[in-house]
């Protein structure tokens, strides 16, 4: 028992220095040298034990919780494909990925406890893609067997995390756009920054990396930029389907569209009028010019990014805070434990939640 | 110390704290003939410098004892058997264990689990209804606390308070 708690700690100490950004001496000096970096590193080897009350002061210094530590198994992930806006360091990504891995471990707890796991089956497995067109026909496939009809979907996320992917939105890590991986036991991660991104982009961003994790595009060999071309691709059709595109533009081709057209189909569906465009170009209801034309009044008019309009839903998970509520409610978590878990402090869910005794 | 302790208390709850300075009972809490003990888990749980502040006080008067003790095996054991509880709650648990003493919560988790292992379980209306008892609170200013608290407090016991009010509203 002992041993395996202090190899537990060793390797959690390091996991969350990870996190932190943090070097033994960094850590050490947060700490106000009350533990010596020689200390710290006999902790982290295994050679020697915290008392609670050292174990509480680095916990205070890496601003997580005294729980944390005690968590007996690590989260494995599988190979991490990052999507980037900018070069991050190594130190950048292994913080980013043990954020991550801190809060999946936090949900998967919190479902162990309540007894409330879910599986992942992936209803695209197997499916060949062979062509680019493949891909439309499997976006349509997974509309079909998720039950999703071919209207608007309302919270991504939360349909989701229905299906057994957790989707983490961050907004505190400048140069990522998203990733995803699968943990070692097979349960789909999705994360996504939010930072600077209109709702649009993050719908489309999901729905991206999802397709990273369910598409085999095995057939392009690695072609980093036609897989991303790809996935966007399946993003655009799962989250817009062709013959409703159609239906809203009009059956055949177009001469001229007003921004109007575009602005409701965006706030219908929750897709930005860019990819509406590139996608009206794709099925040809546009000329190559007249898309071009687009683009350049869209850059001129509303800069690079901006754009009219805007889809008024929301991309929140719900999930975990159902789980919490309901862990509170049947008094199977402590409110202590249920801040450590949701990373909070009990003040804050003594307010958020209400009980009728 | 020289108190004659009728109880020895455990505070857990950093809620219970809470509730006392929301309630602006701290003060009287601490006329009371208790020895009150708390961890240091507990203390790392308030995190709002004026409570923190309020709190203080009772700590450097000696009125406020924090236990160090605890091991962090016993406590890794207790989360272990009891996963639903935080590295906070099993410090409160083994201290009170300890000390056979009395575990102050109003959490419905920990209360189970302090009740299992034969410990006394109190919560803020037995400490309000003390108050009156030992005369630190008029029976008036008692009655508009208990009214306070179901105002304040989205966790209060309401049936409990709603009987409290009607036992001292009718004497």
């Amino acid at each position: 028992m002992a041993e395996s708690r202090e190899n537990t700690f060793g390797a959690r100490l390091k996991l969350a220095r990870k996190m932190a950004g943090m070097s033994l001496q960094d850590l050490s000096d947060a700490l106000a040298n009350k533990v010596t970096k020689q200390a710290l590193s006999k902790y982290e080897q295994g050679e020697m034990n915290p008392t609670s009350a050292v174990l509480l002061a680095i916990s205070q210094a890496l601003k997580l919780k005294p729980d944390y530590f005690l968590r007996k198994k690590s989260l494995e992930f599988g190979d991490i494909q990052f999507r980037k806006r900018a070069a991050l360091s190594k130190k950048e990504e292994e913080a980013i990925v043990e954020k991550v891995r801190d809060y999946v471990e936090r949900y998967m707890e919190l479902e162990e406890i309540l007894n409330v796991q879910m599986s992942f089956e992936n209803p695209l497995q197997g499916f060949t893609i062979s062509v680019k067109a493949d891909v439309e026909l499997a976006a349509m496939k997974l509309r079909k067997d998720w039950d999703l009809g071919d209207k608007p979907i309302a919270n991504i996320v939360e349909m989701l995390e229905l299906k057994g992917i957790k989707v983490v939105l961050i907004d505190d890590a400048d140069g990522l756009d998203g990733l995803a991986v699968f943990t070692s036991t097979g349960i789909p991660i999705i994360v996504v920054n939010k930072l600077d991104k209109s709702i649009e982009r993050i719908r489309f961003t999901i729905i991206h990396e999802l397709a990273h994790l369910l598409l085999n595009l095995s057939v392009l060999r690695d072609e980093h930029r036609q897989e991303e071309e790809w996935c966007h691709f399946f993003a655009s059709c799962f989250l817009l389907p062709s013959h409703m595109l159609r239906r809203m533009i009009g059956g055949g081709k177009r001469s001229y569209i007003y921004i109007n057209e575009l602005i409701s189909i965006k706030e219908y569906f929750g897709i930005s009028i860019r990819a509406i465009v590139h996608r009206l170009r794709a099925l040809e209801v546009i000329t190559d010019t007249y898309y071009n034309r687009w683009i350049v009044y869209m850059s001129k008019t509303y800069g690079s990014k901006s754009e009219p309009g805007q889809y008024k839903g929301r991309e929140e998970a719900k999930g975990f805070d159902l789980l919490i509520a309901r862990g509170l409610s049947e008094g199977i978590i402590s409110l202590s434990k249920a801040a450590s878990l949701s990373n909070t402090d009990i003040n804050h869910l003594r307010r958020q939640y209400g009980s009728i005794s | 110390m020289a108190v004659s302790a009728k109880v020895e208390v455990v505070i857990k709850d950093a809620c219970i704290m809470f509730d006392l300075i929301d309630l602006g009972l701290l003060d009287g809490f601490y006329q009371l003939e208790l020895i009150v003990m708390t961890t240091p888990g507990v203390i790392a749980e308030i995190l709002d410098e004026t409570q923190l502040k309020q709190v203080q006080v009772y700590i450097d008067n000696g009125r406020l004892q924090i236990d160090t003790s605890g091991t962090l095996e016993d406590l890794d054991q207790i989360v272990e058997a009891n996963p639903g509880l935080s590295f906070t709650d099993a410090s409160v648990l083994d201290l009170a264990t300890r000390h056979k003493a009395t575990v102050l919560s109003s959490d419905q988790s920990l209360r189970k689990e302090s009740q299992k292992r034969g410990l006394t379980v109190r919560g803020l209306l037995w400490i309000i209804e003390q108050l009156h008892l030992e005369q630190i609170l008029a029976i008036e200013v008692m009655l508009e606390k208990l009214k306070l608290y179901q105002e304040l407090n989205k966790w209060a016991p309401r049936s409990h308070i709603e009987a409290l009010i009607k036992k001292y509203a009718t004497s």
